[in-house]
C-alpha cells in the first residue's frame, strides 16, 4: 500500500529529534516507513500512563501533601523520603526520557529549543529534590515534578493527535487508490493482480462502484465517473469510448475495459499528494518569521527562569524552594510550542482542503501573497470562454423559413468542414439534412443543394459584393459586438443571418462579481479585436480589457500592469502562457485536467471554472488571517503567562504551579490546532467546504 | 447525414464519406470515386481542379486560440 508520508505540522524540528531523525525534511514523495507517528503518539501514551500511575504513590508520599490532607500518621514511614526519591527517579528518567533526549540532541545541534526548555526545568527540578534529600531535608520537589512530567506527557499525546487530524487529509487522498484491479488476460479471462503490479498497456475491467485503481483510457464501454475527491466537480462526468479516467476516481453505472496509461507516482493522485507535501515543507516568510520569534521565545524562557529563581530567592525572603518553582513553571509555560505550530497547523490544513478540490497550490510564499493582489488578468479563450464558437442570435429575413430552418440549412452545408465557425453552427443546430454537390466558394463560404433548394452559406461580404445587404439595425449591433455572421442564401434569396461568438461561461459573471467584490480588479487580456473583447467585457462585466495582443505580448502586457504599481496575478494556459504567468506576482494554470507537472504556475486548478479562481484567493486570504491569529493568540498568552508564572501575580494570590503551566501550555497549542481546523473552503455555489469528501 | 461531391476527373457525385480517396491541392481537398480518377488528378491537378469542396488537411483551421476569422 503507498504509505504516504502524512504531512506533520510543526515549526522547530527540535520536537522530533528524540526520534532519530536529524536535520530537515524537506519534500518526499512515498517514504516507506520514515516517520512512524503513530509509533510516537503510542510512546508519549504508554510513558504517560506509567508516569500516572508512579504520580499516585508519590503524592502520597510527599509530606506537603500529606501535611494538607493531614494523613501523616497513616502515610509517613522512615526512609520515605527514599523511596519517594526513587519513584520520583523513575518518573524523571522514564517519563521524561524524550525531553531528556531532545535536551541532548537540540543542544548537540546548537539548536536550542522547545525540548531544551522542558529538559532544563525538570533536571532542575529533580537534581535539586535530590540534593535536598541527601541533605537530610524533606523540602524536595518530587510531587510537582511527577505531576509535570506527566502532564507534559498527557499534553505531548494530545498534541501529536490533534496536530496528525491536520495531515489526515492528505491520508484520505491517498487511501482513494484501490489495493487490486481486474487485469484483463489475453485469452481474455480476468484475474485480480495488486495494484502495485500495473504497466502501462495493461487491459484492466473496472465494475460498477469500484474505484478506478489507475490512469487509463477507456477501450470498451460508457459510464459515468465521480471525480469530486479529486476535482472538486460535484457532477458525475460522462465518459465514452476514448475518454481518460483517473486512477481513484470512483466508476459510475457501467462496466468499462480500460488501457493502462499511468501507474503508481506517475498517476494524477500521486502528482497531487506530492504537489501538496512539497507545498507543505516548503518554507514561506511567515513560518521564518513565527520559527525566529520561537527562537527568541526559548531563550527569554530561559532567561526568564534564571531571573525568576534569582530574583525570588535574592531580593525576597520566599526562599530558594519557592524560587525554584517559580524559575521552573516560567520555563514550562513559556515553550514556544504554539509559536512554532501556529503556522503549519493552518498550511496543512489549507494546502489539503484545496487540493481535494482541484486548487493545487505549487508555490506556498504565492499563495500567501494572493491575499494582496490587486488585479487579476484573465486570458480570454478557454478561461472566462469555452474556446469553441455557438450561436448567438439567429436573424430571419424571409417569412418562408424560421430560425431553426435557417441554422438546419446552414448546418448541412456546414457539417463536413473543420473550421471552428462551422463546427459552432453544427454544434448547435437541432437538425441537419443531406446535401447534394456539395461545393466550397473560395474565400466566401459553401454552397450545396439541400432539399431540392439551392443553398449558399456565406461571409457577409459575399452578400455585400451582390448587393443583398438588408438596411437592418441589428446586423450592425452584430458587428459592434464583434460577432462573426454568416448568412444564408435559399434559391439566391437572403433567408436569414446566424450570429457566432466565442461562448463565454456561464460562470464567469459571478466570478468576476466576487473577484470585485472582494476589491480585486478584473481585466482580460485578448488576441481578439476590440469589438469581441469590449461584447465579452460588457457581458461579464469587467474592468478592462485589452485586445489584439499577440501570444508573444503577453507577459509584456502583464508586466505594463504591474507598472501601474499593481501586484498582479495572471490566469491562463500552463503551457501557452507560461511566461505571462511567470512575469505574474501570482500565477494560476487553469484547466490543467490531469497534467500537473506544471513549473512556471504558483496555483494549478485542474477544472477551468473561474469560479476556481475566485475560491482560491478567498482562500489565500482565509489561510493568511487564520495564521495571523494563531500567530497573536500564541505571541499574546506569552505576555500574560510568563509573569503569572513568574509569580507577579503572587500579591494578589495567583501561583501557577510547573503542573498548572504545563496544562496551560499544551491548551495553547490545542487551541491554535482547533482553530486551525475551522478553516473552510467557500464554494462556487455560496456554500463553504469543511468536508474532505470523506462521505463518498 | 450524406453529402454528396463531385469528382472533378470523371464528373460523377460520390458521397464524401464513402469516397474511395482524396488528394489535396492548393489548399483545397478533392475527393474521387476511385484510385484512377485521383492518380489522373494527381497527374494533371490544375487541370482538372475546380470546384473545390474542403479547405484541405494541412490548412485546416484549428480552435480559435485568438482569432475570430470570417471563412
Amino acid at each position: 500500500m503507498n504509505q504516504t508520508h502524512t504531512a506533520h505540522a510543526h515549526g522547530s524540528h527540535a520536537d522530533h529529534e528524540n526520534h532519530k531523525h536529524g536535520g530537515q525534511h524537506g519534500a518526499h514523495g512515498s517514504t516507506a516507513g520514515g516517520h512512524d507517528h503513530e509509533g510516537m503518539i503510542a510512546d508519549y501514551r504508554k510513558r504517560f500512563w506509567v508516569s500516572l500511575a508512579l504520580t499516585v504513590p508519590i503524592l502520597a508520599l510527599a509530606p506537603m501533601i500529606q501535611g494538607f490532607l493531614r494523613l501523616e500518621e497513616v502515610l509517613a514511614f522512615p526512609g520515605d523520603r527514599y523511596v519517594l526519591a526513587l519513584l520520583s527517579s523513575i518518573v524523571y528518567f522514564y517519563g521524561g526520557w524524550p525531553f531528556l533526549k531532545g535536551l541532548w540532541s537540540e543542544v548537540a545541534a546548537r539548536n536550542i529549543g522547545m525540548m531544551t526548555l522542558i529538559g532544563v526545568a525538570i533536571t532542575a527540578a529533580y537534581v535539586y529534590s535530590v540534593a535536598v534529600v541527601f541533605s537530610g531535608s524533606d523540602e524536595t520537589f518530587f510531587w510537582e515534578l511527577a505531576t509535570l512530567i506527566a502532564i507534559m506527557l498527557f499534553g505531548h499525546w494530545i498534541e501529536m493527535k490533534s496536530v496528525m487530524g491536520a495531515g489526515k487529509a492528505l491520508e484520505k487522498l491517498a487511501r482513494l487508490m484501490p489495493d487490486t484491479a481486474h487485469l484483463v488476460l489475453d485469452d481474455g479471462s480476468v484475474s485480480d493482480v495488486p495494484v502495485s503490479q500495473l504497466k502501462n498497456g495493461d487491459q484492466l475491467l473496472i465494475k460498477p462502484g469500484e474505484k478506478v485503481p489507475a490512469d487509463a483510457i477507456i477501450v470498451k464501454g460508457e459510464t459515468s465517473v465521480n471525480e469530486s475527491m479529486l476535482t472538486g466537480e460535484s457532477k458525475p462526468v460522462t465518459k465514452s469510448e476514448g475518454a481518460q479516467v483517473i486512477g481513484g476516481s470512483i466508476n459510475g453505472e457501467g462496466s468499462i475495459t480500460v488501457r493502462v496509461a499511468k501507474t503508481g507516482d506517475e498517476t494524477f493522485l500521486s502528482s497531487v499528494i506530492r504537489l501538496v507535501e512539497e507545498a507543505q515543507a516548503s518554507k514561506s516568510k511567515t513560518q521564518d518569521l513565527a520559527n525566529t520569534a520561537a527562537k527568541w521565545l526559548t531563550f527569554i524562557a530561559l532567561g526568564g527562569g534564571f531571573l525568576t529563581a534569582f530574583g525570588w530567592s535574592a531580593l525576597t525572603g520566599q526562599g530558594f524552594a519557592f524560587a525554584m518553582e517559580r524559575a521552573v513553571t516560567v520555563m514550562v509555560i513559556a515553550c514556544p510550542h504554539a509559536l512554532g505550530l501556529a503556522v503549519p497547523l493552518v498550511v496543512a490544513r489549507s494546502t489539503a482542503i484545496a487540493a481535494t478540490n482541484g486548487l493545487l497550490i505549487r508555490d506556498r510564499t504565492a499563495f500567501e501573497e494572493a491575499r494582496k493582489i490587486d488585479a487579476i488578468i484573465f486570458d480570454k479563450t478557454g478561461t472566462l470562454t469555452r474556446g469553441e464558437f455557438g450561436i448567438t442570435d439567429t436573424l430571419v429575413f424571409s417569412d418562408s423559413y424560421s430560425p431553426d430552418d435557417v441554422v438546419a440549412y446552414a448546418a448541412s452545408i456546414e457539417a463536413h468542414s473543420e473550421h471552428p465557425i462551422a463546427k459552432g453552427i453544427v454544434k448547435d443546430a437541432k437538425e441537419k439534412w443531406d446535401v447534394d454537390n456539395f461545393r466550397a466558394i473560395p474565400g466566401k463560404g459553401a454552397e450545396g443543394i439541400v432539399k431540392g433548394k439551392d443553398v449558399k452559406a456565406v461571409s457577409p461580404g459575399y452578400i455585400r459584393a451582390k448587393g443583398l445587404l438588408p438596411d437592418d439595425p441589428r446586423i450592425e449591433e452584430l458587428s459592434r459586438q464583434g460577432k462573426t455572421v454568416i448568412f444564408v442564401l435559399i434559391d439566391s434569396v437572403l433567408a436569414g443571418a446566424i450570429a457566432l461568438a466565442d461562448i463565454i461561461r456561464p460562470e464567469s459573471k459571478r466570478a468576476i462579481a466576487q473577484l470585485r467584490h472582494m476589491g480585486v480588479q478584473c481585466i482580460m487580456l485578448t488576441g481578439d479585436n476590440e469589438q469581441v473583447a469590449k461584447w465579452v467585457g460588457e457581458e461579464i462585466g469587467l474592468d478592462e480589457v485589452i485586445a489584439e495582443v499577440l501570444p508573444e505580448q503577453k507577459a509584456a502586457k502583464v508586466k505594463e500592469v504591474q507598472s501601474r504599481g499593481l501586484i498582479v496575478a495572471m490566469t491562463g494556459d500552463g503551457v501557452n502562457d507560461a511566461p505571462a504567468l511567470a512575469q505574474a506576482d501570482v500565477g494560476i494554470a487553469i484547466g490543467a485536467g490531469t497534467d500537473v507537472a506544471i513549473e512556471t504556475a504558483d496555483i494549478i486548478l485542474v477544472k477551468s471554472n473561474p469560479l476556481d479562481v475566485a475560491a482560491i484567493i478567498g482562500l489565500g486570504r482565509a489561510t493568511y488571517s487564520k495564521m495571523m491569529q494563531n500567530l497573536v493568540w500564541a505571541t499574546g498568552y506569552n505576555a500574560f503567562a510568563i509573569p503569572a508564572a513568574a509569580g507577579a501575580f503572587f500579591p494578589i494570590g495567583i501561583l501557577l504551579s510547573p503542573a498548572l503551566g504545563a496544562v496551560f501550555m499544551s491548551s495553547s497549542t490545542i487551541i491554535c490546532a482547533i482553530n486551525a481546523q475551522m478553516l473552510r473552503l467557500k464554494k462556487q455555489n455560496g456554500n463553504e467546504s469543511g468536508t474532505l469528501h470523506e462521505e463518498h | 447525414m450524406k453529402t454528396t461531391v463531385e469528382d472533378p476527373v470523371c464528373n460523377r457525385m460520390i458521397d464524401i464519406e464513402d469516397a474511395a480517396a482524396q488528394a489535396d491541392y492548393d489548399g483545397w481537398a478533392y475527393f474521387f470515386c476511385s484510385a484512377e480518377c485521383r492518380n489522373k488528378f494527381n497527374r494533371q491537378p490544375a487541370k482538372y481542379a475546380s470546384r473545390p469542396t474542403l479547405a484541405a488537411h494541412k490548412q485546416r483551421h484549428h480552435a480559435p486560440r485568438d482569432r475570430a476569422k470570417q471563412p
